[in-house]
């Protein structure tokens, strides 16, 4: 009985041995799996389905491991110390616009990505502009792509349809749209909403960000194109210029436009279903639909000229650090599914972002069908803002300037010398190659 | 009684010498973890931030700061946004060293002449202390906000005007002030219980004998109550003069110093040269500077508070 038992006691222990190393095995095995970190500020966890692409591609990719990391929305930069090195603690970042990127395609750190514009990623699949707001200058010469962009952003008017039609601005289902840039014609459009609008005819945002396309998109629907003839940053000069900006003054005088300091609060005055136009990126008028529960509650119009000579569009771009492991597998991941049809037709039909592969525009698209042919032709002939040097002190300049003559207190001419004068001694290198 | 001879007396000694070494290592172990903690995460960055501000420095883009001496220090004396940054964090901080003193002050000496609920009212002043800044600017951002803020709808109703939507936080005549006022709000709580403290270590019969020679209440606040509080005063003053100028949190999620660079504070704007010019060289000139008007400022109030003087009364 007793040799049973030490018996027993043995083969336990021994089983239980057995099933250590099996298990040590299996756990090697697990180990042996190669892991891909992907980092993404906290919207585009939001706004795009990195969770469900993240599980498809560990499915078709037994041997990858996908760890989402949620990232700071501007603090690119504040990797930089653990590059030098040799480190990092992501492998992928899917999101960054450009002034988040600058300083990084600056310094070099991103790893070149020209190689994956092939297969389903080449450039005749993908929206051009989009695409090229990708594109940076080489510092030998010629261009390359740092990054690339997944999605786009259009700066664009939204109109709440229900205003319109009070107004007697609406025709053949569509808003009958702004006849011209001559004070009458502009000013007039806007005050015919006036008495149906409460909290404003027209909402924008002139903060940091969205001034500049505020800014930058009249002139360019003006004159085509919104930079300086010499180069030095926008136009401050021109007749379309000094025009454009006592249009805004005016608007905002007459109490026409509800101008915002803060995004958030242009969305809120935007939401309210209480506006007539808002001037914003495509993706956020959409979200008067998230209040009022009808797609039909908004329509897309532009600029006078805009349809010629188009808007500002911005981008979101996919980078990979160059110290990054695993490089092809963040390639795969990147091909395979940031660039997947699913990947972009769910944020627009969710999130109205626009999706950079062309074929995501057809079938599968389940809201403002109507919509998109304006917005792809506004988007089409449209332009990023350029990466300057010196881009965020001269963010910085223009913030002293152009929301104060937009609010009407500092008189137009005034305001685009004194950018003029204070921006002089800038870095206007662009590090975009177009 | 024996005595003992020079050896026993140097051994004596030796025996000593090694008990206060021994001593002496073990309150150098006990210290030296936050010694290292203070000399990595304090010392370090303080002195490094010093040397920095010596220098031209874009991180990331500059491979090594190049040496420049005093000269950002003068550049900053000519930059229109730090200056902006210096008149608006003035302003910022008389009115908000003003409002919180006072309020406190006053509050401190009337909740002090309660007989019942001292306690009551200090934790509701103090309440607001608890929350963070961030959420307060998020608070009161909503209270002042043109369409459903607390403070338009009051004024709708009042002046039967359905349209009145006022941007507290977006004109310019205006925004400042409702930082101060939400920053203030917030930390009225933490002076007032320091005054109270004060209040409450004020002999009783010192008073009562004003009392008896006639004295009214103003007089013995003006005699007794404020003389005695000078010591406090000095401590929340100082306190006060500190967050007066330590502002970031409340512009950044505010205002983001808006409209135009009217709400621009020095932190606010050193936090937008290092994070966003990425110029860690600028940054730190202006981090050393606000750090200098704190001590020189914190040294007046030193010299106006300063004890000695209420003990004389």
């Amino acid at each position: 009985m007793k040799k049973w038992l030490i018996f027993l006691i043995v083969l336990l222990i021994a089983s239980s041995f057995t099933f250590s190393v099996y298990a040590g095995g299996q756990g090697e095995k697990k180990a042996e799996k190669k892991v891909l970190r992907v980092a993404a500020p906290p919207w585009i966890f939001k706004k795009f389905p990195l969770e469900d692409v993240s599980n498809k591609f560990e499915q078709n990719n037994a041997d990858v491991k996908i760890e989402r990391i949620r990232a700071d929305k501007w603090g690119g930069v504040t990797y930089i110390p653990e590059w030098q090195a040799g480190k990092t603690s992501f492998d992928l970042f899917v999101g960054g616009s450009g002034s988040m990127l600058a300083p990084l395609i600056l310094g070099g750190w991103t790893e070149p990505m020209d190689d994956m514009l092939t297969g389903n990623m080449a450039p005749d699949k993908l929206v051009g502009g989009f695409l090229n707001a990708g594109k940076y200058k080489k510092a030998g010469g010629g261009s390359y792509f740092p990054v690339i962009p997944f999605m786009g952003e259009v700066a664009i008017i939204g109109v709440n349809t229900n205003i319109m039609k009070k107004a007697g601005l609406w025709t053949n289902g569509k808003p009958v749209p702004i006849p011209g840039m001559a004070e009458k014609e502009f000013v007039g459009w806007f005050a015919k909403m006036k008495e149906f609008a409460p909290v404003g005819a027209h909402i924008q945002i002139w903060d940091r960000e969205f001034m500049q396309y505020d800014y930058n998109s009249g002139i360019q629907a003006m004159r085509g194109t919104f930079r300086a003839d010499d180069g030095k940053g926008f136009d401050v000069s021109s007749d379309s210029a000094k025009k454009w900006m006592t249009l805004i003054q005016t608007l905002y005088k007459k109490g026409l436009a509800a101008y915002t300091i803060s995004d958030d609060k242009g969305y809120e005055l935007w939401k309210s279903g209480a506006a007539g136009s808002f001037f914003a990126a495509q993706g956020h008028i959409m979200e008067l639909v998230s209040v009022t529960k009808k797609n039909s509650d908004i329509a897309y119009t532009g600029w006078p000229g805009s349809g010629k000579n188009g808007s500002i569009i911005w981008t979101h771009s996919v980078w990979m650090p160059k110290v990054a492991k695993n490089k092809d597998i963040v390639r795969a991941f990147i091909r395979d599914e940031i660039f997947s049809k699913y990947f972009g037709q769910w944020s627009f039909n969710h999130y109205g972002k626009l999706p950079i592969l062309k074929s995501a525009y057809g079938e599968g698209i389940t809201r403002f069908k109507d919509q998109m042919p304006t917005l792809l032709s506004i988007a089409d002939n449209s332009s990023p803002i350029p990466l300057y040097k010196d881009l965020n002190k001269y963010l910085d300049i223009l913030q002293k300037y152009l929301p104060e003559a937009a609010f009407g207190r500092l008189d137009v001419d005034k305001a685009l010398s004194s950018v003029k004068k204070e921006t002089e001694g800038l870095d206007f290198t662009d590090v975009r190659a177009y | 009684m024996s005595t003992m001879n020079h050896e026993e007396v140097t051994e004596l000694k030796r025996l000593k010498m090694l008990r206060k070494l021994r001593e002496d290592i073990n309150l150098f172990l006990f210290l030296l973890p936050a010694m290292v903690f203070v000399l990595i995460f304090i010392t370090f960055p303080v002195v490094y931030s010093g040397y920095l501000s010596l220098t031209r420095y874009k991180f990331g883009i500059d491979s090594t700061p190049r040496f420049i001496f005093l000269k950002g220090y003068i550049e900053r004396f000519h930059d229109d946004f730090f200056l902006t940054s210096l008149k608006n964090q003035a302003i910022f901080a008389v009115l908000y060293f003003s409002i919180t003193f006072l309020t406190s002050l006053i509050l401190a000496i009337l909740i002090n002449e309660l007989t019942h609920g001292v306690q009551v009212f200090q934790v509701i002043f103090y309440l607001p202390m608890i929350i963070p800044m961030s959420l307060v600017g998020i608070t009161f951002a909503w209270l002042l906000s043109p369409i459903n803020g607390f403070a338009n709808i009051i004024i709708r109703n009042v002046t039967h005007n359905p349209r009145f939507m006022f941007d507290w936080y977006q004109e310019p005549q205006t925004a400042l002030i409702g930082l101060i006022i939400a920053r203030s709000w917030k930390m009225v709580g933490f002076t007032l219980i320091i005054f109270i403290a004060g209040l409450k270590g004020i002999n009783k019969s010192l008073r009562e004998a004003a009392k008896v020679d006639g004295s009214t209440f103003w007089q013995e606040v003006k005699w007794i109550i404020i003389p005695n509080l000078k010591p406090y005063m000095l401590i929340s003053s100082i306190w006060i003069l500190i967050n007066s100028l330590k502002v970031f949190d409340l512009v950044k999620v505010v205002t983001e110093g808006g409209p135009g660079i009217r709400t621009y504070t020095l932190y606010y704007y050193a936090w937008k040269l290092a994070f966003e010019r990425m110029d860690f060289g600028q940054a730190s000139q202006v981090s050393y500077i606000t750090a200098a008007i704190i001590l020189i400022l914190a040294a007046v109030l030193n010299l106006i508070f300063r004890p000695e003087t209420a003990e004389k009364g």
